[in-house]
Order: C-alpha cells, then structure tokens, then sequence
C-alpha cells in the first residue's frame, strides 16, 4: 500500500506546507540565535563592567597603602582591615613569593587563580563566614614576587546567562510551535485558494469546461489566476463546443443526402432487372451503409465526449455482458480460426453506461477479428486492479507496434494492414470516449504476442 | 382497405421517401407537419401505427407520445430521431413507443419495422406452438422439429428462430435481430448476425429440398416461402 505523503521523506520534503513551516523556523532560529549571542555578550560586558569596578576601586585604595609604606605596611593594614572585621562580602589575602600567607580572610591562596588572572569568578568562603561567597576578583602582582587577591562578592553571572540560554532554548522551541502554526494556517490558506482551481483542472481534464471559479474580489494574485483559469475554460468550451459541432453537425448534415442516396438505390434495385448494373448496385449499397455506420458512430462519439449519455448509466452486469459479446461473436470469430474465451469474476456490477460501452467492446473484438493477423485467441476480461477497474480485450496477433499506436488511438486514423479493410478509423476513437465518459482512459498493452487494449475506470466511479 | 399510417415529420424531404417507401409497400400514409396536428390526428383511430419524429414543431414528438398514452390512445409507434444516440432509445421506450429508429437510418429497416409493428397477433403468437409449412416450434419443450425430424438447437439459436416464426413472412433486419434476440442496441459491424443465421439456415434446410429461411439482400432476412 501506499504511504501517505507525510510519512515519506519524500512526500514530506515535497510538501509546501512543511517547506514553508521549515523556513519560518529557521529564519525564526537564525534571529533567536543572533540576537541571543548579541544579547549574551552585551550582558557579560554590562556585568563585568559593573562587577570589576567597585572591586578595582577597592584594589586601588588598599594598593594605596602599599605605595606609601611598602610591603609591610600593606600586611599590616590587611591585618588590621580583617581584625576590624571586613563583611563577609569581601575576600583579601596577601602572599608572599614563597608562597606564605601574610595577610588576608582565607586560609590559602585559591588553586584555580594563576597570577595574571585579570579578573576571575569562583565560589569561595572567607574565614569566619557562615557560607560561600560568589566572588569577582583582581591578582595585584606586587613588587619581589608578593601578590595580592582582592575581590568582593557579586551576583554569579554564569548561571544567569544559564537562565538566559534556557530562555533562549525555549523561545526556539517556542518558534518552531509557532512556525508549525503559521506553516499549516499558510497551508490552509493556500488549500482553499487552491482547491477551487484543482477542481475545475480535474473537471476540464474529464472533459467538462463549463465550471468557473468564483474570484474573492481581493484583487491579489490568486484572483488574477483564477481569473485566468476561468478565461482558459470559457476558450477551451467554446474552441470544444465548434469542434464538437463541426463534427456531430457534419455528420447530421450528411445524414439526409445519405439517407436519400440509399433510398433511391433501393428503389434502383427494385427496377433494374440488369444484373451487371445489379451487382453494381449491392457494391454502392454496401458502400452507403458504411457511410451511414460512420455516420452513426461520429454521433456517438460526439455524444460520449458531449456527457450528456452520464445520466444513462445503469447497473451492468460486466461479466454477463462479456459473455453475451464472446456468445454473439462466438460463430464468426470460429470462421475466422479464433476461440473467444472470457476471463472475469462473477456478479461484477457496476454503474456503465450498456450500450456505449457493448459498442465499444464490440468495436475492439472487431478489431482483433479483422487485425490479429496470425492470431488464434481473443480473451475479454475484467477485474478490479488496485484502484481500477479495467476490461480489456487481448489477442495474441501481431499486435501494434509502440510508435505506431498513436496512429491507431486517432480518429479516422488507419494503421497500414486496416487500409484494406472495411472501415474509417473511428472504432478506437469511440472506445477512448466510451472510457473517457466513465471517467477512466484507453491504454494499450503488448501480450506478447498481440494486443491488448484496455479501457481502466476508476473504482469508486463507477 | 390498406392499413391506415400516421407519420409525423416536419422534414419534407424525409418525408417524401417515407411515404413513397411505404405508399410502394401498400400502405395508405396520413401525413402531419407538427407535433399539434400529430396528436389530434392520433386520437382519431382507424391507425395501424404511428411515425413519430422526436423533434417537431409546435410539441415534440416525447411530448405528443406522452399525451396520446394518457388519452389511452395504444397505436403502436416507431419513434424516429435524429439525434442517433441510444439515449434517446431508452427514452423513447420508457414513454411508450413499441420501436425506436435512430436516423439515419436505411429506408429498409424503417419499412421492416412499420411491417412487424402493424402485424396483427396472430392466434399463433403467443400460444405455445408456433407452426409454418412442415416447421414447428414447441415453446413449452423449446425444440423445434421440421417435416418430423428433430433440430439440434442451441439455446440463442432457438430464440432466434423463435424471432424468425413470429415474424413469419416478414422481412426482419440484422438490427432488429440483434435487438430482439440479444436484446443489444449496437452496431456489431462485421457480419456477426449473417454467421448466427446461417448456421440456422443449415439446420433448418439440410436435407431438405426448399429452402425455408432466406436472406433479402441488402436488407436482412426472411422465414417464409422463397418468393416472400
């Protein structure tokens, strides 16, 4: 079976609606992303700034006793700043280049602080608090290898930008809802403007040109399609209809001259008693009765392609009537050296129009009598084949050629071995627009020997 | 008294050929221009049967046979169109006409049809053995037996031998066989028909000195004696 187009990576990459869901995310995602690292980077700068400077400020006058009275006088100020008892919010400590302490509130110099650290964060607890301390630091390094760490506690910036990522984080999943919400409103959207012009292109391929679409007046780009669409069908009705007249008005007018041909024969025949002139006479009565058999098949193509025999569509029994074909042609195909066989399951009803379509599989039983040179079996056959329902007649001739079967599929179209036969190239035509009428196709097959010539209808059409 | 036609047609020359056609058959044909005078002249009665054409003047052929059936007026018709679609058959039909002539058509079948239309039901016909000459036809055993021997019939062959002896001395046409035997309203094209008849024709006369089914050239067939 199957699978639907949104479980295919195919279908899914081709679809519209998850393309343009795709692009908003990402265009969502590359401005989340930019302005995020903008953002994240603005912050750091914002809190250093606001960090380093009240601690620079207090490296400066601490380092202030330290130029007026060297290192002593600094250990000794750091001595008596801690004895006087500095908040917990503070942390100093003062080392000697052997790595003693002399003076400070923390009992050693921390590990992860290298001596030209500018500024450094980590989580500290000063002698006598009750807690750790987040702390921003400055190293002083001081004359004769003394160094001094000075910093005072701030806000931890790291798990602020944590929080700002997670926020970050959410707004692009954030996105990508919104992105999905806008792709399918857009889908829909476009679905309804669209729908309308898949309709009336399904209809025109079906043959019928007479639907319009209905234009919302917004004056926008759709509206100029639909605009378009609907003068295509309205030339498209007319350039079919004058065809359509031509051709069925053609063959009216000839039915009277013919029809008056025939009769005067037959009153010819009445009086002639010369039989050279008699046998003369057969041969144009023959003759006109082709004549007027094309005549009556040009109507019923013209009729089968006008729709208007769609409302003649009965309950056929397909099988049945197969049958009562392979029965009425069952003599004349044995003169010809054929066996008719049928190939069909029982009791297959379905919705046809009877006599278009026994024409039409008389016209194709026909055509494998007269054309199946070599050939020894006719098989008609129906059956239901995925979403199709095909009937088809087989034979095991010739067959036609690949790049010869357009020639054959045209109307009045005469393939080499039909030109001396009796005939005018119309019997496919009708099969096609038998097909056609049942919204299905005509397709032609290789049998390996022969033909096969199927006429497919759509299952639930019919 | 010849048998009294109604034809109802506007085209003048068609109807020429009609009344010429059937005026040679011995028919007397009373000829109306509109589908208005069609009517008042179908409720007269003394017709055998009706030509009706589908499109008119004044009220159409459907519409003037509608109207003769709701005034119980039973004339078997023929209904004529031009517009040579099976459609038009089922129509025609389902109104009420006994026939339907799809034109163009042979001016032979038309006067083929008119033949059986008018034909009055003999006892014969719908009583169980149909017999012509030394031919009989048990319709309750449905075999058929000529000069006392036996005929080996298949079952369409019966039907339409059956077909050929209720319309004993009549012209039928292929057409009118494929309709009443197969109950088909196509043109099967090649001879289809011809080849079902003869092999007919061959059990029916084999071994028998006159022939009793011929074939009227150009026309169709006829069971009956061999100058018709």
């Amino acid at each position: 079976m199957k699978r639907h187009w949104l479980f295919t990576w195919r279908g899914l990459t081709r679809s519209i609606g998850v393309r343009f869901a795709l692009m908003v995310f990402l265009l969502q995602s590359v401005a989340i992303v930019g302005t995020g690292v903008y953002a994240e980077r603005a912050m750091w700068k914002n809190f250093q700034r606001h960090d380093i400077v009240p601690v620079r400020r207090l490296r400066d006058s601490v380092l202030a006793q330290y130029h007026i009275a060297g290192i002593d006088g600094l250990t000794a100020y750091v001595n008596e700043r801690v004895s006087a008892g500095y908040t917990d919010d503070i942390v100093i400590l003062l080392e000697a280049p052997n790595g003693r302490i002399l003076a400070g509130n923390l009992s050693k110099w921390p590990s992860h602080l290298l001596g030209d650290a500018k500024w450094s964060t980590g989580t500290l607890r000063v002698n006598g608090a009750g807690r750790d301390q987040y702390m921003g630091m400055l190293i002083a390094s001081l004359e004769g290898g003394h160094r001094m760490l000075i910093g005072t506690a701030v806000i931890p910036q790291e798990r602020l930008v944590a929080a700002y990522l997670r926020v970050a984080m959410l707004s692009i999943a954030l996105a990508a809802v919104i992105s999905i919400l806008i792709a399918w409103i857009a889908s829909v959207l476009i679905a309804r403007q669209l729908s309308g012009i898949v309709d009336i292109t399904k209809k025109a391929a079906e043959g019928d040109f007479s639907v319009r679409l209905k234009i919302s007046g917004s004056g926008d780009r759709f509206d100029d399609l639909m605009r378009w669409i609907n003068r295509t069908m309205k030339r498209l009705e007319s350039l079919v209809g004058e065809l359509r007249l031509v051709s069925s008005g053609l063959a009216h007018d000839l039915r009277s001259p013919i029809t008056r041909l025939r009769v005067t024969l037959e009153h010819a025949m009445k009086e002639s008693k010369d039989p050279v002139s008699l046998a003369a006479m057969y041969k144009l009565m023959h003759e006109t009765d082709t004549l007027l058999a094309m005549l009556t098949m040009t109507l019923q193509i013209s009729n089968a392609q006008a729709d208007a025999s769609r409302e003649r569509f009965t309950q056929v029994d397909v099988t049945a009537l197969l049958r009562d074909l392979a029965e009425i042609y069952g003599p004349l195909a044995e003169e010809r050296g054929f066996t008719i066989s049928v190939c069909a399951t029982e009791g297959m009803l379905k919705l046809l129009h009877r006599e278009l379509l026994g024409q039409a599989l008389s016209n194709l039983i026909d055509n494998a009598l007269n054309y199946a040179d070599n050939g020894s079996t006719i098989i008609l056959s129906a059956g239901r084949e995925g979403k199709a329902v095909n009937i088809s007649v087989a034979d095991d001739g010739v067959g036609i050629p690949a790049h010869r079967q357009a020639d054959a599929k045209r109307r009045y179209g005469r393939l080499d071995n039909a030109r001396q036969m009796p005939g005018a190239g119309l019997g496919l035509s009708l099969v096609e627009a038998v097909a056609q009428l049942h919204g299905g196709n005509m397709t032609f097959s290789d049998n390996a020997p022969g033909l096969v010539v199927t006429m497919s209808f759509p299952a639930k059409t019919i | 008294m010849p048998q009294k036609i109604l034809l109802v047609e506007d085209d003048e020359e068609t109807s020429l050929f009609i009344i010429d056609a059937l005026s040679a058959e011995g028919y007397s044909v009373v000829h109306a221009r509109d589908g208005g005078i069609g009517l008042t002249l179908a409720c007269e009665s003394g017709y055998s049967a009706i030509i009706l054409d589908r499109m008119l003047p004044v009220l159409d052929g459907m519409t003037v046979l509608d109207r003769m059936r709701a005034s119980r007026v039973d004339t078997p018709t023929i209904i004529l169109s031009a517009l040579g679609s099976v459609d038009d058959r089922v129509e025609g039909l389902l109104a009420g006409s006994q026939d339907y002539l799809p034109k163009p058509f042979a001016m032979a079948e038309l006067v083929a049809r008119v033949h059986a239309l008018v034909r009055k039901p003999t006892t014969t016909d719908e009583s169980l053995r149909h017999v012509f000459d030394d031919l009989v036809l048990d319709r309750i055993a449905r075999t058929a037996e000529r000069g006392g021997r036996a005929i080996d019939l298949q079952p369409r062959e019966y039907r339409l031998l059956e077909y050929l002896m209720r319309n004993v001395g009549q012209i039928v046409t292929r057409k009118m066989l494929l309709e009443g035997v197969w109950d088909y309203y196509f043109d099967p094209g090649t001879n289809v028909i011809d080849v079902h008849v003869s092999r007919l024709r061959k059990k029916l006369d084999e071994g028998f000195d006159v022939p009793i089914l011929h074939t009227v050239r150009g026309v169709g067939y006829r069971l009956g004696e061999a100058d018709g």
